[in-house]
């Protein structure tokens, strides 16, 4: 049994009087450390999987079980920051451990991550006074520092200027690496999923069409031949749908 | 040379901008035209008596403790009238901003008392609570109720739901959320309101103070009216226009102080 099982996951939502199924029969297995690139069209059930995973929302029907048997530790981090616009950058970094008060701040560990995410000098800033690669880092560093074994990406990078974009997918990647997470990615870019992932998941109408193991060694190149047969192949499979 | 009368010439549009900018060029412009008027004698000093007099008429009540007595009495009145309601109306406002059907229940009953002027139930509050200070002070809570309890659940209503999901993706429970990120979300809309309430109650004041008051500033206005003092009046109005922006000013710096990532700039009242 792999570290996190997926099974015949089904999502419907009621709409009027019909009922609109966002996921269906939806299985895979993740392996702790892997890296999973979930791409597909608007609509095709990729939010809808990671909002089931977090709990955000109820599942229809289907499994999520982890091996040891216990629910896992999950970091969320959204398309778009979602700071708390009344805490500093270190508070929200911090943001899922002040809601117990007997428990100490791990602030080395805050410490540790603003330097990680080149955000030592705003630790004391708000968030209106970030840009938006700059807030997407501190809502990852808040997603890191609850410490997850399993951390859900919905499109973090949607929002973001290209050189931006690039910066914050080298530090996902270096994230990855360093501290060995299990990383769940939406993208709406496939070339994106391609650059970062170990394998690529693709979802059309709820439903899993593929899964395509990206074996290439990071960094990766859009001038390799294989990264541009891969990105051919998952293309074809969503306009193809 | 050319050094300092530079400047110097900026040191002086910098002071011509500051007085500018200070607001303070309308009031004094009033003031000068009060000043000016009665001393010509553009009206009668009964109707508006002059600023040297209600000066005086200001010093001999601050001598004698007069103004004091009322100040004091006015001032515990409100702060009784408005902290009675302030806890009660936040209580209401968190009570049926996070359960709506009590919210369902209670808005066209509160629509309704919302539109009845607190002077117009005086009668009926002097046939229930007397005319003590009870009826007085349920005047005060009634004009101030409403600013602050409406602010309140449009703060409640208006946090983000993105907010919330990031609490309850961290395992936040409806109580830590709601002290975490519902009741900060709401904090400027709280304040607003609360000033918005404070500035009526002070509107309302008079009102209370009709109800057979022996002291207070609204007693005080009404007494000289019976006098025919029309210093006295204005002495009173002046110091409860002073008053209530003192407190305002207070408020606004508490907003800052607390609640320095938002600010609404209009509230509901």
């Amino acid at each position: 049994m792999a570290w996190l099982e997926i099974r015949n996951l089904r999502k419907e939502y009621p709409l009027e009087k019909k009922t609109t199924i966002a996921l269906d029969d939806f299985s895979l297995s993740v392996e702790k450390g892997d890296f999973v690139g979930i791409v597909g069209r608007s609509g095709s059930g990729k939010t809808t999987l990671l909002r089931l995973l977090s709990g955000l929302l109820k599942r229809t029907s289907g499994e999520i079980v982890y091996r040891d048997g216990e629910e896992a530790k999950i970091g969320m981090v959204f398309q778009e920051p979602r700071l708390m616009p009344w805490l500093t950058v270190e508070k929200n970094i911090l943001f899922a451990y002040l809601k117990d008060k007997k428990k100490r701040l791990p602030h080395k560990q805050s410490e540790a991550l603003l330097d990680l995410l080149g955000l030592g000098e705003y630790k004391n800033a708000y968030p209106s006074q970030l840009s938006g690669g700059m807030a997407q880092r501190v809502a990852l560093g808040r997603a890191l520092c609850y410490e997850p074994e399993l951390i859900l990406m919905d499109e973090p990078l949607g929002a973001l200027d290209y050189f931006t974009r690039k910066a914050l997918q080298d530090e996902i990647l270096k994230l990855h690496f360093l501290q060995k997470k299990t990383i769940l990615f939406v993208t709406h870019d496939v070339e994106e999923a391609l650059t970062l992932s170990r394998r690529i998941v693709v979802l059309e109408g709820g439903r899993l069409i593929r899964e395509i193991p990206v074996d290439m060694p990071y960094p990766r190149r859009q001038s390799d031949p294989k990264f541009a047969k891969t990105l051919d192949l998952i293309l074809s499979l969503i306009v193809g749908g | 040379m050319n050094t300092t009368s530079q400047g110097g010439t900026s040191a002086f549009s910098r002071f011509v901008r500051a007085i500018w900018n200070s607001g303070i060029l309308l009031p004094l412009f009033v003031l000068l035209v009060w000043w000016w008027g009665s001393k010509s004698g553009w009206w009668s000093a009964f109707l508006l008596p002059g600023p040297a007099r209600v000066l005086r008429t200001f010093s001999s009540l601050t001598t004698s403790g007069e103004l004091f007595t009322h100040m004091w009495a006015s001032l515990l009145r409100i702060f009784k009238g408005f902290s009675a309601s302030a806890l009660f109306a936040l209580a209401l406002a968190f009570a049926s901003g996070l359960y709506r059907p009590l919210l369902r229940q209670i808005a066209p009953l509160l629509e309704l008392l919302r539109h009845i002027p607190p002077m117009a139930t005086i009668p009926m509050l002097i046939l229930w609570f007397g005319i003590g200070e009870a009826s007085k002070l349920v005047i005060i809570v009634m004009a101030t109720f409403f600013p602050i309890y409406l602010n309140t659940v449009q703060g409640i209503s208006q946090c983000d739901s993105k907010l919330l999901e990031v609490a309850q993706s961290f395992g936040y429970t409806r109580l830590q959320t709601l002290r975490h990120v519902v009741l900060p979300s709401a904090l400027p809309y709280i304040f607003t309101g609360m000033r918005l309430g404070l500035g009526y109650s002070w509107r309302s004041l008079i009102a209370a103070e009709l109800v057979a008051a022996s002291s207070g500033l609204g007693y005080m206005i009404l007494d000289a009216e019976q006098l025919s003092r029309p210093d006295v009046i204005l002495v009173g109005i002046l110091v409860i226009g002073f008053l209530g922006s003192t407190i305002d000013l207070v408020f606004s710096a508490a907003t800052r102080y607390f609640a320095p990532y938002g600010s609404v700039s209009n509230g509901v009242a």
